[in-house]
């Protein structure tokens, strides 16, 4: 096998009392890919990065970072050394700067990287000494990721890294991590944010309730899960589609909808409406969010899943 | 090496974090202050007048004579005295801090106009320049009246090393103990429950810092901000009191016990107990004890026997009888022993903290 695998995860189970937080789970990481769990709030996703991190005990099954088992309590410090993590709702120090929280870390590890280079890195010039507690959400998130790459990792954990951002600073964050991809490292990144998951990932395990529900690339899902692309109509009376033995439907902001496959259907539909001036016209792909629905029968939200 | 350098980041982190919150400044420093200034201002009122012990042996046909009598009456008449007869000679007394004696022959030599009574007093006491002023009025007040003798009644001094305790000399090692007790105990709750619920101890578990680096941090810095307080304090005690405390290698060994104690007691109740408010309230349950039953207020001797019995059960009472002992005693034989009871109880507490303590459900 020429393929590195960063973390190997086999049958891994998880259970408080007599709930089952992970449920028999096998997965790989691949050395140098961005990989997302993606799921609701809930369904297990920080449980299984935090088993992986060697932070939480697993009820059952193996887990390999590196090549080596997280059981192995003497060797977890081997682990540690060579990962960098950014938790979930992350913080650090109040009272000190974003210079001596970065040096605080970087003692920690008797790591040898350029505080300053990495401030620049992050863009927190202006904001050397600044307290942490004085920081923008976004800059926490950044100085979070900073201080997870201070032992310049091989491999990086962030859980939810752009949760309750704007979307500027998110896609600061992206950026970001798209960077780090670059420089090659491999990259675990836990998320209920669809678009991210899409936007960033090479590869994506879709759980709930503590299960697999599917894995692939994105491009991979949308295809398999993500059902037909759509022409939608906006300002189009419904007898201009009559006579055309169209399939469509209209949906409830009063729009409508007509599948396609392929780019002859696509343009032979839209022939059809060359000389209506007043229509409005949208091409639409489907996204993840229709992968979830058709595997789920729900849509995810914010606060969960809705039916 | 490597742990060292670990360990100071940690010390110095926590450092940092004490001199820019306000809210940590005002209980090590402020609070202890405070405390002592408004005690040391009640107990200043209310011990205005100085405890006085007069040994009249001037006796005729079992009736003091009328010049004794009439000395004693000029005392009382300047108000600043307690006055506290008795009959017996107890120059072994330490708690008599200053006893005048009218001699035998009193009337008698101050008729032939060599007289003398004697003052037994420890000369290196706050109060003996202001009595010994006192008297030396009094002495001159009787000497004009006996202007026609030829020589006027005299004083001897005598000089006795006393015990005798100011309330405000006893109350100020107890400041320091309160101090280092609310600091290490409420600080280290604090700090885990906040670091908990914000994610910076789960952040610190996933890297190699070992929880053993991290609570020996912790001591480090609660053993520096003790011997900060307590030099405060010290300070401020001897110019708004004129207390002079004696210092000693001992007290810094005390201190550092104290950083073992009290913030092992700390991470023993956040690890017991979760919730930051429900932690906090234990907090009080086991300060509040120890503030009132280890001889901070009050002596420990005075109590009753149950509530004394408690007060050798906490950790306190042996920082604060070690200190007392050492700063205002000199006393190094006593604190060593107490200093070794706080040692003990000190690496236990800090032994049950680090076993008990688990990175990962911190």
């Amino acid at each position: 096998m020429t393929e590195k695998f960063a973390i190997s995860v086999k049958s891994l189970i998880k259970q408080y009392g007599k709930f089952t937080a992970v449920d028999g789970i096998s997965f790989k990481v691949k050395s140098g890919e961005i990989f997302s769990l993606l799921g609701p709030n809930g369904a297990g996703k920080t449980t299984i990065v935090e088993i992986i991190e060697c932070l939480k005990k697993p009820t059952k099954g193996e887990v390999e970072v590196f090549g080596i088992n997280i059981r192995d309590l003497k060797k977890q410090i081997n682990i540690k050394r060579k990962i960098g993590v950014m938790p979930q709702n992350f913080n650090a120090f109040d009272w000190l700067t974003v210079k001596e929280n970065l040096e605080y870390f970087k003692n920690i590890y008797s790591s040898n990287k350029s505080v300053v280079k990495l401030i620049e890195d992050i863009g927190l010039d202006g904001k050397t000494d600044a307290l942490y507690k004085t920081l923008s959400g976004g800059m926490k998130q950044r100085l979070g990721i900073a201080i997870s790459l201070i032992n310049e990792p091989e491999l990086l954990f962030l859980d939810e890294p752009t949760a309750g951002l704007d979307p500027q600073a998110r896609r600061d964050t992206w950026n970001l991590i798209r960077k780090l991809k670059e420089q090659g490292k491999t990259i675990f990144l836990t998320t209920h944010y669809m678009e991210e998951a899409q936007e960033l990932s090479d590869r994506i395990l879709i759980i709930i309730n503590g299960k697999i529900v599917t894995d692939g690339s994105p491009n991979k899902l949308i295809e398999e899960f993500g059902g037909k692309k759509l022409i939608i109509l906006r300002n189009c009376k419904e007898s201009l589609l009559e006579n055309h033995s169209l399939k469509y439907e209209i949906n409830f902001k009063g729009e409508v909808q007509i599948p396609f496959e392929n780019n002859e259907h696509l343009f032979k539909i839209l022939n059809i409406f060359t000389d209506i001036p007043d229509i409005e016209i949208e091409i639409k792909k489907p996204d993840l969010n229709e992968v979830f629905l058709n595997l789920t029968g729900k849509r995810m939200t914010a606060e969960g899943l809705v039916k | 090496m490597k742990t060292a350098l670990i360990i100071f980041t940690v010390f110095r982190g926590h450092l940092k974090a004490w001199k820019r919150n306000k809210t940590t400044l005002f209980w090590t420093l402020a609070f202890p202050l405070l405390l002592m200034l408004l005690f040391g201002g009640i107990f200043a009122l209310q011990s205005d007048k100085m405890d006085l012990y007069i040994e009249n042996q001037n006796i005729v046909n079992n009736q003091p004579t009328l010049a004794s009598l009439q000395i004693i009456e000029l005392i009382n008449i300047t108000d600043a005295f307690n006055i506290i007869e008795t009959n017996e000679i107890e120059d072994s007394d330490k708690q008599r801090i200053r006893t005048i004696i009218i001699p035998k022959n009193f009337e008698q030599d101050l008729d032939s106009g060599n007289s003398s009574i004697i003052l037994i007093m420890d000369e290196s006491h706050q109060s003996f320049s202001r009595t010994i002023s006192l008297v030396k009025g009094i002495i001159n007040e009787i000497n004009l009246e006996q202007q026609n003798s030829k020589q006027p009644l005299t004083l001897i001094q005598k000089h006795i090393i006393s015990s005798d305790l100011s309330r405000i000399e006893y109350f100020v090692p107890g400041v320091i103990g309160i101090a280092i007790m609310s600091t290490g105990i409420f600080g280290t709750i604090g700090t885990n429950t906040k670091y908990r619920k914000n994610g910076v101890i789960k952040k610190l578990a996933t890297t190699p810092l070992s929880k053993f680096e991290w609570i020996i941090g912790l001591v480090l810095y609660h053993a520096v901000i003790g011997i900060v307080s307590a030099i405060v304090i010290s300070i401020v005690a001897s110019i708004v009191f004129g207390i002079k405390l004696i210092w000693s290698p001992i007290i810094i060994v005390l201190l550092i016990a104290g950083a073992l104690t009290f913030p092992g007691i700390g991470m023993i109740i956040s690890t017991v107990v979760r919730e930051e408010e429900e932690a906090d309230a234990a907090g009080n349950i086991i300060t509040f004890p120890m503030l009132f039953l280890s001889g901070t207020f009050f002596q420990i001797e005075t109590m009753p026997g149950a509530m004394q019995i408690i007060a050798r059960a906490l950790p306190l009472t042996y920082l604060n009888n070690g200190l007392r002992e050492t700063m205002i005693f000199g006393n190094s034989q006593a604190a060593l022993l107490n200093c070794g009871i706080v040692v003990i109880i000190g690496i236990l507490s800090i032994a049950i903290a680090m076993k008990i303590t688990k990175w990962t459900d911190l």
